[in-house]
């Protein structure tokens, strides 16, 4: 049973606290979405859950074993730019999960190249980064974090360079994928209307050091459609939480 | 196997460095050891990085005439663009001897250096000072208009012998400005090209540049000082105290007299060596109506390559050194009946006769 | 108007060559021979074995020291690159010697070791390694911690960020030590055997010797067309190693 326990964690950097105390739970095939202000300390909480920042106090726990300060294990990252390394072919940067981890070159192939197809990118598998496009980049950068087969999986803003089509095409694509294979997600945005359209569930957060303002169940059943973001009670939500986030700000 | 003598040959260096004056006798032993081979003694010898025509007959004492002399291979004859730097390696041990600059080989001797002198590269000079004589027609005008002449480095044997000529005509040296173009063919250029005013050059390339232009022979050294010492053969002390390499210093003298010898009776034997030897391409390859009147200079007038080695006496050495005194270059103490040593010289034409 | 780079290549070069032409005339072969001139010397030249000897002879000494100094200065660099206390301690020796001249150093290195292999092949090592090293530095500094991050999020341990990403990173940095390298190790060993009139060193003395400066400039250009092929080589083979950066660089 795919878990995420995050309990007390705490996080400041040179006496500028952070995490206060932070705790979050993730359920197997559950979407979460953070939301808050710029600064806040989200990127810093997935960092921490990813293990590549240290945290002062608290722990991670994932699928019942304490991964605290330790990277891989089960978690697969999408960085905001993609990060793809340019001297690797899309197919190559797909597969380098797997290498680091040992699995042998035809295998790794095989399975990029599935994960390759799956965001659409047949027929690129030769090409190097910087000849796709950021779309295309960022693509790659999901089949990459797909293709070690992970129970969690880490989003920054992974849309957040890009253009609104372009993102509203990747988070369909996003879904399409999250849906054939389940896993949990934590999925950090700046957009209200990402938010409520991808997740389940949406843990608003104050400004810096970050809490939780309120915790919000997306009551829409899935598959969903772009007619949703039309809805009265969507915009509703929309315009709770964006008066929620600017009340904080001016608090 | 090479690789290893290599290395072991730059410990002994090192070790020898470190050890500072002492360390001396290493660095002597090192080179000079791995340097008797089968065939014959390998004498490592510095020369002047430049053959001109003056230079060719010692040349070809070291390079013909050597290993005909039974115990001695061909030497290895190792070019010094620096020339101080010849005086420098024959006083740390790397080379056995040197074909040294006499100003060089004075200045280092008066500071304390173990140095002997033991023969000559040649007697005397082939150098001559040059004009455009469009454009300057004596030294007397040169300093007038603050002129210019190129020599290869201040200090050396061409500029006290100009330092001196100023002196003698009673021109303030101060008047003139000195520059140190490198090569004698650089000097050449900055001539033609106009950027100095007199440049000192082997008597050869003052034939040749004439063809290009009004240029003239402005100061024969000779005509000013009888003979003007230039290049001589040295040693240090040290190296001396061994037997074989007192056989050594008279073997290569005798070869080098031979040279001369041979240089001075027969022309048609100096214009091959010149083919094999000369730096210069233009005088490798110059032809009889070029040569011949060189050739004649170079042995009648300046008198360079004297039989015996006659004129190698600290008599005739002490008649430079005022000049040397004049121009700063020397203080004056030095004591040339110590530097210069007859001994091989005398030992060699014993022989060859 | 449609550019062809290759034929404005081609007419820039025979600009200077006609400039240079009319200024030999005017000068005369004494001060600068024309291109005609040298040309016909660098047959000369070429047709001389004594010269492809001399070559020959310098380049492969020349080749011990440059790739001593590869092998040396490609691994301290990237160490002073990712590590600090090695950076500290190198560092000041490294922009201390990097300012030394082979000329500066040729007549001690001379009297410490000799005229051989050993003197050919230090003079160069000593010239280039910092060339080299100093670039590796700042290359292996300046490596993305983004992508370190990336690969360090993919459990990727010390040995195989190393492996997987520094290593890449660099690549193009390496073969660019290498050209510049290759430059310096070549003046370096030029300039060592003028010292000591050997081989194409001793070549260039002599025919500075000559009025004429047509020789001297054939020596020169062959010294040039040595160095271009070179670089050139080494590019291609940057190029073939490593055809994410030329396919990147050739895309600007
Ligand atoms: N390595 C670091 N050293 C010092 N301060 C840091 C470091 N990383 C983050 N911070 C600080 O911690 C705070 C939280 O940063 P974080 O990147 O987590 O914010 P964020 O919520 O992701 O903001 P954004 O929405 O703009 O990405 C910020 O004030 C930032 O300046
Ligand atoms: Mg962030």
């Amino acid at each position: 049973m795919a878990h995420l326990n995050v309990s007390s964690i705490c996080k400041s950097f040179e006496n500028t606290p952070v995490l206060l105390d932070q705790s979050l739970e993730v359920q197997e095939g559950e979407f979460v979405a953070l939301l808050g202000p710029s600064g806040c300390g989200k990127s810093t909480l997935l960092q921490i859950i990813n293990g590549l920042v240290p945290a002062d106090r608290g722990t991670v726990v994932l699928d019942g074993k304490d991964i605290t300060g330790k990277t891989g294990a089960g978690r697969g990252m999408v960085f905001q730019g993609a990060d793809l390394f340019p001297w690797r072919t899309a197919l190559e940067n797909v597969a380098f999960g797997l290498e680091v981890m040992g699995v042998g070159k035809s295998e790794r192939l095989k399975q990029a190249s599935h994960y390759l197809n799956l965001v659409g990118l047949r027929g690129f598998e030769n090409a190097w980064p910087h000849q796709l496009s950021g779309g295309m980049q960022q693509r790659v950068g999901i089949a990459r974090a797909f293709c070690i087969r992970p129970s969690l999986l880490l989003m920054d803003e992974p849309f957040g360079a890009l253009d609104v089509q372009t993102r509203d095409v990747l988070q369909d694509e996003l879904v399409r994928i999250w849906e054939a294979e389940r896993k949990m997600v934590l999925f950090v945005t700046h957009g209200i209307e990402e938010a409520l359209y991808l997740a389940d569930r949406i843990l608003v957060f104050s400004k810096r050091p970050a809490h939780v303002l309120r915790e919000l169940v997306v009551p829409y059943e899935r598959p969903r459609h772009e007619s949703m973001k039309l809805d009265p009670l969507f915009l509703q939500l929309r315009r709770e939480i964006s008066d929620l986030l600017r009340h904080d700000m001016n608090a | 196997m090479t690789m290893f003598e290599v290395m072991n040959r730059r410990s002994i260096l090192r070790a020898g460095v470190a050890a500072g004056a002492g360390g001396l006798s290493i660095i002597t032993l090192g080179p000079v050891s791995s340097s008797f081979a089968q065939a014959g003694r390998v004498l490592k010898v510095n020369t002047l990085a430049s053959a001109a025509a003056v230079n060719v007959p010692m040349q070809a004492g070291l390079k013909s005439e050597l290993a005909k002399i039974p115990g001695f291979a061909s030497p290895e004859v190792r070019p010094t663009q620096k020339i101080p730097q010849i005086v420098q390696e024959v006083i740390a041990g790397g080379a056995d001897l040197g074909d040294a600059d006499v100003a060089s080989t004075l200045a280092a001797a008066e500071a304390g250096a173990d140095l002997k002198i033991i023969g000559l590269s040649y007697s005397n000079t082939s150098q001559v000072v040059v004009v455009n004589a469009d454009k300057t027609k004596s030294l007397e005008e040169v300093a007038a208009k603050g002129g210019t002449i190129a020599i290869n480095s201040i200090g050396d044997f061409m500029y006290v012998m100009l330092f001196g000529a100023l002196i003698k005509r009673g021109i303030d040296p101060k008047k003139v400005n000195f520059i140190e173009i490198g090569s004698s063919g650089d000097r050449a250029r900055a001539l033609i090209g106009g950027r100095v005013d007199a440049v000192p050059m082997h008597i050869e390339q003052a034939a040749e540049l004439t063809r290009r232009g009004n240029y003239q022979i402005l100061e024969r050294p000779w005509q000013e000082y009888g003979n003007w010492f230039s290049a001589v053969v040295i040693t240090s002390g040290k190296w001396l105290e061994r037997d074989e390499n007192k056989a050594a210093a008279v073997a290569t003298l005798k070869a080098i007299l031979t040279s001369f010898r041979k240089t001075n009776k027969d022309y048609g034997w100096y214009k091959d060596q010149l083919g094999k030897y000369a730096s210069s391409k233009e005088l490798r390859a110059a032809d009889d109506a070029f040569l011949k009147p060189v050739w004649e200079t170079l042995t009648t007038e300046i008198a360079a390559f004297p039989d015996h080695m006659q004129t190698m006496t600290p008599d005739e050495f002490a008649k430079i050194i005022p000049a040397y005194k004049e121009a700063g270059a020397l203080k004056g103490t030095i004591d040339l009946n110590k530097l210069i040593d007859r001994t091989y010289l005398e030992q060699a034409n014993k022989e060859l006769t | 108007m449609k550019s062809h780079p290759r034929l404005l290549n081609l007419l820039g070069i025979l600009l200077v060559l006609v400039l240079w032409q009319m200024a030999g005339q005017r000068l005369g072969d004494a001060l600068l021979a024309t291109p005609v001139q040298v040309g016909r010397a660098l047959v000369e030249t070429l047709s001389d074995g004594l010269v492809w000897a001399g070559l020959w002879r310098m380049m492969w000494q020349m080749m011990i020291g440059y790739l001593l100094a590869l092998g040396i200065g490609v691994p301290l660099g990237i160490a002073m690159g990712r590590i600090p206390s090695v950076d500290a301690v190198v560092k000041p020796w490294a922009s201390m010697f990097i300012v030394v001249s082979a000329a500066a150093i040729v007549p001690l290195f001379i009297i410490l070791m000799g005229r051989g292999l050993l003197l050919s092949t230090s003079i160069v090592f000593v010239v280039t390694v910092w060339y080299v090293v100093i670039a590796i530095t700042e290359a292996a500094r300046s490596v993305s911690p983004r992508l370190l991050n990336v690969a360090h999020s993919f459990a990727a341990d010390d040995f195989k960020r190393f492996r997987y990403v520094i290593l890449p990173a660099l690549h193009p940095y390496l073969m660019i030590a290498a050209r510049v390298g290759f430059v310096h190790a070549l003046r370096a060993i030029v300039t060592a055997e003028m010292f000591i009139g050997a081989d194409y060193g001793g070549l260039l003395n002599n025919a500075g010797l000559d009025l004429s400066t047509a020789p001297l400039f054939a020596l020169i250009v062959i010294l040039m067309m040595v160095s271009i092929s070179a670089t050139k080589l080494m590019r291609w083979i940057a190029d073939y190693a490593a055809p994410w950066y030329a396919s990147r660089t050739r895309d600007r």
